[in-house]
């Protein structure tokens, strides 16, 4: 049997989809079930899998926009008909409804079918509340069993599968004493800023292609920097510290690299205008928030550590307003000064395309002229989004802040 | 001939012969705007039956009601209906009465001109319905309802008649038997060869005009006829006989006559036997019947101009007016 | 409020507009007797100027109305028979339809119609039938149809105070009905059904005698644990269909009941509206309960095969629960 590969109709008002990726080649034996392409629009993604175990025969490339329904490739089950498809002859496609355990009179025979409907023979039977229902909840009905006559699906049935599929996804134990060989001690549900902080990281990490790299920084000079600043506190009227300064050096550096101040939104990189760094703060057991300094590169030191602190204050007392949370062009992590760790790979805080987290400040014995000499050090993690950014946009960056690092004084120039 | 108080007053008889002219003028430029395919609707033209037509409405006030035939304009011309409203109507401008909705279906709430209903004879009781209202609020006026031989076929003649009767309403039936019934003489398809002594049975009063090309004739009839209704005497029944010289309508060949019985009836022609009857009365000079042909003229002009200028109506209106539509 | 007969309720609507507006004159044959009791007490009242009794002849006496109607006075016309309406069809829908409509508003045709429809009983034929189908698509007019003493009181008052035609057809079995009707001015806007019983899993829709055999099917239903929304609909034209589809959201079922025949009926324009404008509110095909395509029979074991009996509604709302 062949059987169809076709856009799926999912979702109210998606009409077309664009095909981003094929999971496999062309002629890859493909097992059941698994993904076999990855289709997108401005707003949803979904993986097409494969209906049956076979061989793969691709009809429409990738990079091309289909049209909801469209069949753009067919797995052949046998070598024999993929052999077949492959001359082109079209064979007997199905259509994958039929493959899903719909009880069909006969099978159709279908030459090969690159129109929007479904193959002829078998239509799905289907009530007009219930296909609604399924479209809005992005449930594919083709593959539902209806227990209207002749099988048609009817609200009802509809409601159940979306019942069923958020149970799956709940992990709730038949029993509460055994769970796929693992005794259950206690659970708790996900939810509130724990929930909200777990859905932006794996949608974060799903979404983009994040690539980290790692180094040391030698902070001398800074150190050297803050402690004359210190000196100042009366006149600066505030205590700057290392954050504060690694924000007024990140500004500066964003505004020497655009490329990075940027964001892959609705199909298109946005370069922004603001540069607003964000700056993460750990909330204890519930996770991290990040407040914005918003247009980092027009304030000075003082302006920046007055602000840091204010959002530190504000966050720790859960008080931050939704403006001071949103609107970040990039993010600077910090956490890790704290940690047990050196070396992170932080999550990027969509849709920013980097982040810098950044490690402790600690001596370490480096060669300098052929000497051992100690000094201090601070570890640091960029991660930034490689659709966007490559690794010699991302060299370029760290060189830049890296040159500021060891010496302060460019940042007068 | 005897001196009747029925009689035509010379204001009258010149009011009469003016309509009559200009009905004659209209339907023959409604033609020649309907061969020039100005106007969507073709003619029924009326010509030879003017002075019956213009007869059995000129005498009506404002406040009397009027139905009228298919069969050209003559009537309506008779109560005053304005040829511009005509043509606008005939060529569905948005401008017209009905806004371009009602075709040769006209109508003029102003003067009393009831709706002219498509179907031939189906009216009689509509009529007698106006004159419940009439007699209902105590008024004075009357209903005339003018129809052809063909349409007293029709079922609604008898019971009309019945309830004219029993309802003692004001419903002055003119009958104008003009010897055709749409492509048909009309002994073909009627029985009996007058139309009005059926009124008989019914206990009304009724009268035959036999020439109905008469114009003094027909206008002394009606002057008593109306009399009898405004006094509250009930229905008059009254049968104007003519020839109908034109058509059934304007692509009709008349196959089914005799082009010499045709042209022996256009001898007797209404027009010209008016104006000739008005000079030898003195009532009117030959200028006189001039000017007045030249003032028909401008009318017809000027309708003229208005239907060109007029534009169509709004599709968007479509809808005005519309019941649970 | 006072306990009356769906007559009785009839008599005092025409009674107060009769009163109130001296325009308002009753048509038709047999009135002053009254056979039916809608016109009872009227022409003693009133006298045969404003009480007008007609002879044997529905088109004409139908087409002297409109007459009246569009020359000043607000006419209400009996017709005995809706079989018998359609004698009056050509006045009714070429003229008093139309007129409205093409003479731009410049002549108005206030008048009502009333006729009898519907089974009474070994009325064989041509006593028997519901024959709203043949006048639904007459344009122009409204169409209404009472289902108790007060609505048909509300109804034929409203009727007669609106200026277009409006045709009401009254149940024959309804007649001798009794219920609570407000005294005094009582309008029930034309237009609007009414809700008779809540449920959620279908929408029995019904109009007249067939209310009543919808609210029984609804109580069978109700006990094997089915919860069927009864609407009554009042008016046929303007279709309420706001109100049905919002028993259509929760339900999402339809099953419509009348006592005229099947094909070309009433529920068949329903059902055409319900699926073209409120299709995804459906999870089953739309079910129509109507009588036979024939003429009425008149021994009552035909008479009952003819006429939608309560079996076939609970049948046809089980359908729909397939």
């Amino acid at each position: 049997m062949i059987v169809q590969v076709e856009i799926p109709r999912v979702g109210v008002n998606v009409t077309e989809f664009r095909l981003m990726e094929w999971d496999a080649k062309e002629g890859d034996r493909v097992e059941k079930g698994r993904t076999v392409l990855h289709i997108e629009t401005e707003k949803t993604q979904w993986e097409v899998e494969a209906e049956v175990s076979g061989f793969l025969h691709i009809l429409v490339e990738a990079g091309r926009k289909v049209p909801v329904g469209e069949v753009v490739g067919a797995i052949a089950e046998t070598g024999e008909e993929y052999q077949n498809l492959q001359a082109d002859s079209g064979g007997a496609l199905v259509h994958p409804a039929a493959v899903a355990g719909e009880a069909g009179p006969d099978q159709p025979a279908a030459g090969a079918d690159k129109g929007q409907s479904p193959s002829p023979g078998r239509r799905v039977l289907i009530t007009p509340v219930a296909r609604k229902i399924a479209e809005e909840h992005m449930l594919d009905y083709r593959k539902l069993k209806g227990t209207g006559p002749g099988g048609r699906i009817g609200r009802k049935d509809v409601e159940a599968a979306i019942r069923a599929k958020a149970a799956v996804g709940k992990e709730e134990p038949a029993t509460p004493a055994a769970y796929h060989g693992r005794k259950l001690r206690a659970r708790e549900p996900l939810k509130g800023i724990r929930q909200a902080i777990a859905e932006h990281m794996h949608r974060s990490l799903s979404g983009a292609a994040q690539m980290t790299v790692m180094g040391e920084w030698d902070v001398s000079k800074i150190v050297l920097l803050r402690q004359s600043l210190l000196r100042e506190e009366p006149e600066a009227d505030t205590r700057i510290s290392y954050v504060d300064i690694m924000v007024f050096i990140l500004s500066r550096s964003l505004r020497l690299h655009p490329a990075i101040n940027c964001s892959l939104l609705e199909n298109e990189i946005k370069f922004w205008d603001d540069i607003n760094v964000g700056v993460a703060f750990a909330l204890g057991e519930e996770g991290l928030i990040v407040p914005v300094v918003k247009n980092a590169d027009q304030k000075g030191l003082a302006e920046i550590s007055k602000q840091v602190k204010e959002l530190g204050k504000k966050a720790q007392e859960r008080k931050l307003l939704p403006d001071e949370v949103t609107g970040g062009t990039f993010t600077l992590s910090t956490v890790g000064r704290q940690s047990e760790s050196r070396f992170q790979t932080p999550i990027l805080n969509q849709p920013e395309a980097a982040i810098l987290g950044v490690g402790a400040i600690e001596d370490r014995p480096v060669v300098r002229d052929g000497q051992i000499v100690i000094r201090p050090l601070m570890s640091y993690s960029l991660t930034y989004d490689h659709r966007v950014i490559n690794g010699f946009g991302g060299e370029q960056f760290l060189r830049t802040i890296r040159r500021f690092v060891e010496n302060p004084s460019l940042l007068m120039l | 001939m005897v001196e009747s108080r029925f009689d035509l007053t010379k204001d009258e008889a010149l009011d009469l012969y003016f309509k009559m002219v200009l009905t004659r003028y209209t339907e023959n430029k409604h033609e020649e705007l309907w061969q020039t395919q100005k106007v969507p609707v073709y003619t029924h033209l009326g010509t030879g039956q003017e002075a019956i037509g213009c007869g059995v409405s000129f005498l009506l006030k404002k406040t009397d009601y009027l139905i009228g035939t298919h069969r050209g304009v003559a009537e309506v011309v008779g109560k005053g209906m304005g040829v511009k409203d005509i043509f606008l109507e005939y060529g569905g401008r948005v401008n017209s009465i009905s806004g371009g909705r009602a075709g040769l279906h006209l109508h003029n709430p102003d003067l009393g001109i009831l709706p002219l209903l498509g179907g031939l004879g189906t009216d009689f009781s509509l009529a007698v319905g106006a004159g419940l209202t009439i007699r209902n609020r105590k008024r004075d006026n009357v209903v005339v309802d003018y129809f052809g031989e063909g349409a007293a076929e029709q079922a609604d003649f008898h019971p009309a008649m019945n309830m004219a009767m029993l309802y003692n309403v004001p419903v002055l039936f003119c009958c104008c038997t003009n010897q055709f019934v749409e492509y048909h003489p009309y002994r073909e398809t009627t029985c009996a060869e007058d139309v009005a002594p059926r009124a008989a049975g019914y206990g009304m009063a009724w009268k035959i005009v036999k020439d109905g090309n008469d114009f003094f004739a027909v206008g002394r009839a009606m002057k008593e006829a109306i009399a009898h209704g405004r006094s509250g005497k009930g229905p008059y029944f009254l049968e104007f006989k003519t020839y109908r010289l034109a058509p059934h309508h304007t692509a009709d060949q008349c196959l089914y006559r005799d082009q010499k019985e045709c042209d022996e009836a256009a001898k007797k022609d209404p027009l010209p036997r008016a104006a000739k009857a008005l000079l030898e009365k003195k009532w009117a000079t030959e200028p006189e019947l001039k000017r007045l042909a030249e003032k028909c003229v401008t009318l017809i002009d000027e309708a003229v101009q208005a239907l060109q200028e007029s534009g169509m109506p709004d599709p968007a209106t479509v809808m005005n007016h519309a019941v649970a539509g | 409020m006072a306990e009356k007969y769906y007559t009785e309720a009839l008599v005092d609507a025409l009674r107060q507009e009769m009163l109130r507006d001296e325009s308002v004159v009753v048509m038709g044959l047999d009135i002053k007797p009254s056979i039916w009791g809608t016109t009872r007490g009227l022409y003693a009242e009133f006298g045969p100027q404003r009480f007008i009794s007609t002879p044997v002849c529905e088109g004409s006496y139908t087409m002297a109305g409109i007459g009246a109607a569009m020359t000043g006075l607000r006419p209400v016309v009996e017709l005995l028979f809706s079989e018998y309406a359609l004698l009056a069809a050509e006045p009714i829908a070429n003229v008093a339809g139309m007129w409205g409509y093409v003479s731009n508003g410049g002549y108005k045709i206030p008048m009502v119609i009333q006729t009898f429809a519907g089974a009474r009983g070994h009325g064989a034929y041509a006593h028997s039938q519901s024959t709203q189908a043949m006048l639904l698509n007459a344009p122009g007019i409204k169409m209404v149809i009472p289902s108790n003493p007060a609505d048909a009181k509300g109804l034929l008052a409203s009727a007669i105070r609106d200026d277009s035609p409006v045709i009401i057809f009254h149940s024959r079995l309804l007649l001798t009905m009794t219920g609570e009707v407000p005294e005094g001015e009582h309008l029930v806007p034309i237009g609007k059904g009414a809700v008779r019983n809540e449920g959620k899993d279908a929408t029995l829709v019904s109009f007249g005698n067939m209310l009543y055999r919808s609210l029984d099917a609804a109580g069978r239903l109700e006990k094997e644990g089915i919860s069927v929304e009864v609407i009554d609909l009042r008016t046929i034209i303007p279709l309420d269909e706001v109100l049905i589809a919002q028993s259509l959201e929760k339900t999402n079922r339809l099953v419509i009941v009348e006592d005229g025949r099947k094909r070309g009926g009433v529920g068949s324009e329903m059902a055409a509206v319900v699926s073209e404008k409120y299709f995804d509110l459906l999870d089953a095909p739309i079910m129509r309960v109507a009588a036979l395509n024939t003429a009425v029979p008149f021994s009552a074991p035909l008479e009952k095969a003819h006429f939608p009996q309560v079996e076939d509604i609970v049948a046809a709302v089980k359908k729909t629960l397939e």
